[in-house]
């Protein structure tokens, strides 16, 4: 049991990462060349490039093997990428059958076969060289695959038409008409074939079922592009252009397979069509029919894989907002828990402290020392301002994660409610303060309400030490058209010095000792969170032993 | 026999202090009977295992039950007092350091009687311990009175 535990976990450990990074590539390449399943992958590779490119001679031209369509070279790259660099054999095996077959002589085969299976390595390299997805997640990868599948078949060109010509195939002359052919064939082979096989031959993404108005929409898609495509291709001439909503269609809803496999269909009929004779590009000789066939294949090839992948790239960003607003919550959620142990572990302790010197006080009065009683007194009291602090904490922390719900609110009616309140349990209870008519609001009630009572309490405690208090709350007319409201609450307290104003809404921070004014210094942080939260501001006046004056908004004015 | 009050806490501290204020608050607070885990509070109001002899016939006036409490936790326990036939209407008073949103909601859901947070101040948390017992054992008419 224990071994075979360990066991797995050193498969694991010695290749990590393999199933989650490229899955496509890397986990075969590690595989030994001598399988079964080797010899099995290198024959259908070499049977399908070799069945593509018979197909593909059928349109060749009078000078034996070059031909203007060629699906091999999109099979070939694709197969590269997905099964990996060491297929590349099967590709030189099934090129090298296929130019004999096409009747030219052993040399000129080995020849071309070589350049062809140097381009495709070529086009695999560069592709991941430049950090290719093959599920073309973003615009990049189409990109580059249009950049690599337009340079690589520069190479096969170049050497399959020089060694046509060295072999005698073709005469000098016809080189200059030839090369561009070879190299327009090659590359919307790859432009078209490659990205349907990479997305459609990718794995990690099942093909799913689709629930049923979605497969009928498919269905409504795929009739669309074949009717459209026969009407547009297999009759004589008309426009090529009624296909590109389609193709719009295909990548809008239906992602890169829907794409591609739209812009495969199209092709196919496409060729089919004008080298018969049919469509808008049968005109003319069959070259020139043929190059504004494949100049039109080849941005229909492009236009659908990059407008999929910009699709895809949204919904991935959307995706990840959405991971991140999960992550967000569990954090919020860990918080609240952790806030919870604290409210419930710290107290516990303090509790007793205060309890048992309570009890000690109570039961040994008359043997304790009237030091040894205010000294108890100290640790009570010190105690309880620790309670006090670490309920004022939760409070301010609380706020972080509630919810804003606001309503029409009358500010007048919520000062004056928290004012009886406090006046109820204040040192002088005839105080009277003045409230004037605080236009109202949209805010949240509970919230608001917070506010006036931390700073009417502020107000009623840096005045205790007064005999002609003089509290007020006002506001400040809106000025101009995107000013806000701003409500106020005057005092005639101690004030504070202004250029300590900044420490003012810092949470714990204060400004005066706790024997003057005692506190927690939580108060002014907790109203500045909710100001803030409202979109507002929250700013003070102030000048020592006249008074100072609390300033906030309820929106930014807008 | 059953004590006026069960009491279900298990910081010995917090035990002690809220046992030594209504020992000493006098005015009929009441016998009291201390359990310290959720686990020995059910098998106490049932009768079982160590309290085998105990008739779950007669109850406490009133359970003084903490949230947080080892084996089985105090939401726990009053979830199984208010959904047994023989228990449901005993009043329990659920006796707490925390006042987590949560907590609260679920004791009300549960059938709490009453929810209160033990205050950290001890001249508050004798106060509330007083008027609790006050209210619940002399104010309060028991549902077999």
């Amino acid at each position: 049991m224990v071994e075979t535990s360990a066991h797995e976990t050193d498969l694991l450990s010695a290749n990590p990462s393999s199933e989650s990074e490229r899955p496509d590539t890397q986990q075969r390449t590690r595989a030994p060349y001598m399988t079964m399943a080797y010899w099995l992958r290198f024959t259908i590779v070499a049977i399908a490039y070799f069945g593509a490119a018979r197909l593909g001679l059928l349109l060749a031209f009078e000078h034996g093997n070059v031909t203007p369509v060629w699906p091999p070279s999109g099979i070939a790259v694709a197969a590269l990428i997905v099964l990996g660099m060491r297929f590349w054999p099967a590709l030189f095996v099934a090129a090298f059958a296929t130019e004999i077959s096409a009747g030219v002589g052993p040399w000129v085969g080995l020849g071309q076969a070589a350049g062809n299976t140097l381009e495709y390595t070529l086009a695999a390299v560069l592709l991941q060289r430049f950090d290719f997805d093959s599920g073309f997640r973003r615009i990049r990868d189409v990109v580059t695959l249009g950049v690599v599948g337009t340079l690589s078949p520069i190479v096969a060109a170049t050497i399959g038409t020089a060694c046509l010509w060295a072999g005698g195939v073709i005469p000098g002359a016809a080189v200059r008409t030839i090369w561009p052919v070879y190299l327009v064939g090659d590359g919307v082979g790859i432009l078209v074939l490659t990205p349907v096989l990479l997305v459609w031959l990718r794995r990690g993404r099942r093909v799913g079922v689709y629930p049923w108005p979605r497969a009928l929409e498919a269905a409504s898609l795929g009739s669309a592009a074949a009717i459209l495509a026969g009407l547009v291709f297999l009759r004589a001439g008309g426009g090529a252009y009624p296909l590109f909503p389609l193709v719009i269609w295909a990548a809008l809803r239906f992602g890169q397979r829907g794409a591609t496999l739209t812009v495969l269909l199209i092709s196919a009929l496409a060729v089919f069509g004008t080298v018969h004779g049919m469509g808008p590009f049968a005109h003319g000789p069959v070259t020139g029919r043929l190059a504004d066939l494949l100049v039109y294949l080849a941005a229909l090839g492009i236009t659908a894989p990059i407008l999929a992948a910009a699709v895809l790239a949204h919904r991935d960003s959307e995706e990840r907002v959405l991971h991140y607003v999960a992550e967000l919550e569990v954090s919020n959620r860990e918080l609240e828990a952790f806030a919870y142990s604290v409210a419930h572990d710290l107290r516990a302790p303090l509790r007793a402290i205060d309890g048992y010197s309570a009890a000690m006080n109570e039961d040994f009065a008359e043997s304790l020392p009237p030091e040894a009683q205010r000294n108890l007194n100290r640790i009570a009291s010190n105690a309880q301002q620790l309670g006090r602090l670490i309920d004022a904490l939760l409070n301010f922390s609380r706020l972080g994660a509630k919810k804003l719900v606001r309503e029409h609110v009358f500010p007048k009616q919520i000062a004056y409610q928290v004012f009886e309140r406090l006046r109820a349990g204040a040192r002088n209870p005839d105080l009277e303060i003045s409230i004037s008519e605080l236009p109202p609001c949209s805010a949240d009630p509970t919230l608001l309400s917070l506010v006036y009572q931390n700073l009417l309490e502020n107000a009623l405690k840096f005045t205790s030490d007064r005999e002609d208090v003089k509290i007020e709350v006002g506001y400040l007319a809106a000025s101009g058209a995107a000013g806000a409201t701003v409500y106020y609450v005057r005092d005639n307290g101690a004030g504070f010095d202004m250029q300590y104003s900044d420490k003012l809404f810092g949470v714990f921070s204060r400004l005066h000792s706790q024997a003057q004014f005692p506190g927690t210094g939580a108060g002014l942080a907790i109203t500045k969170r909710i100001v803030t939260k409202h979109g507002g501001r929250i700013w003070a006046e102030a000048t020592p032993g006249v008074g100072a004056t609390f300033f906030f908004t309820l929106d930014s004015g807008f | 026999m059953s004590a006026d009050i069960l009491m279900v806490e298990d910081n010995p501290d917090d035990a002690e202090l809220a046992l030594r204020v209504l020992k000493r608050g006098g005015n009929g607070a009441g016998s009291v009977q201390l359990v310290t885990d959720g686990a020995e509070a059910l098998e106490y109001i049932y009768g079982t295992l160590r309290y085998a002899g105990r008739t779950v016939e007669i109850q406490p006036r009133t359970i003084f039950l903490d949230v947080k409490l080892p084996l089985v936790n105090g939401l726990e326990v009053l979830k199984r007092i208010k959904s047994d036939e023989r228990t449901r209407r005993t009043p329990v008073v659920m006796l707490t350091s925390s006042n987590a949103e949560t907590d609260r909601l679920r004791a009300y859901d549960l059938g709490a009687n009453s929810y209160i947070v033990k205050p950290v101040d001890f001249g508050e948390f004798t106060s509330a311990m007083l008027a609790c017992a006050a209210y619940w054992l002399r104010l309060n008419e028991p549902p077999g009175a």
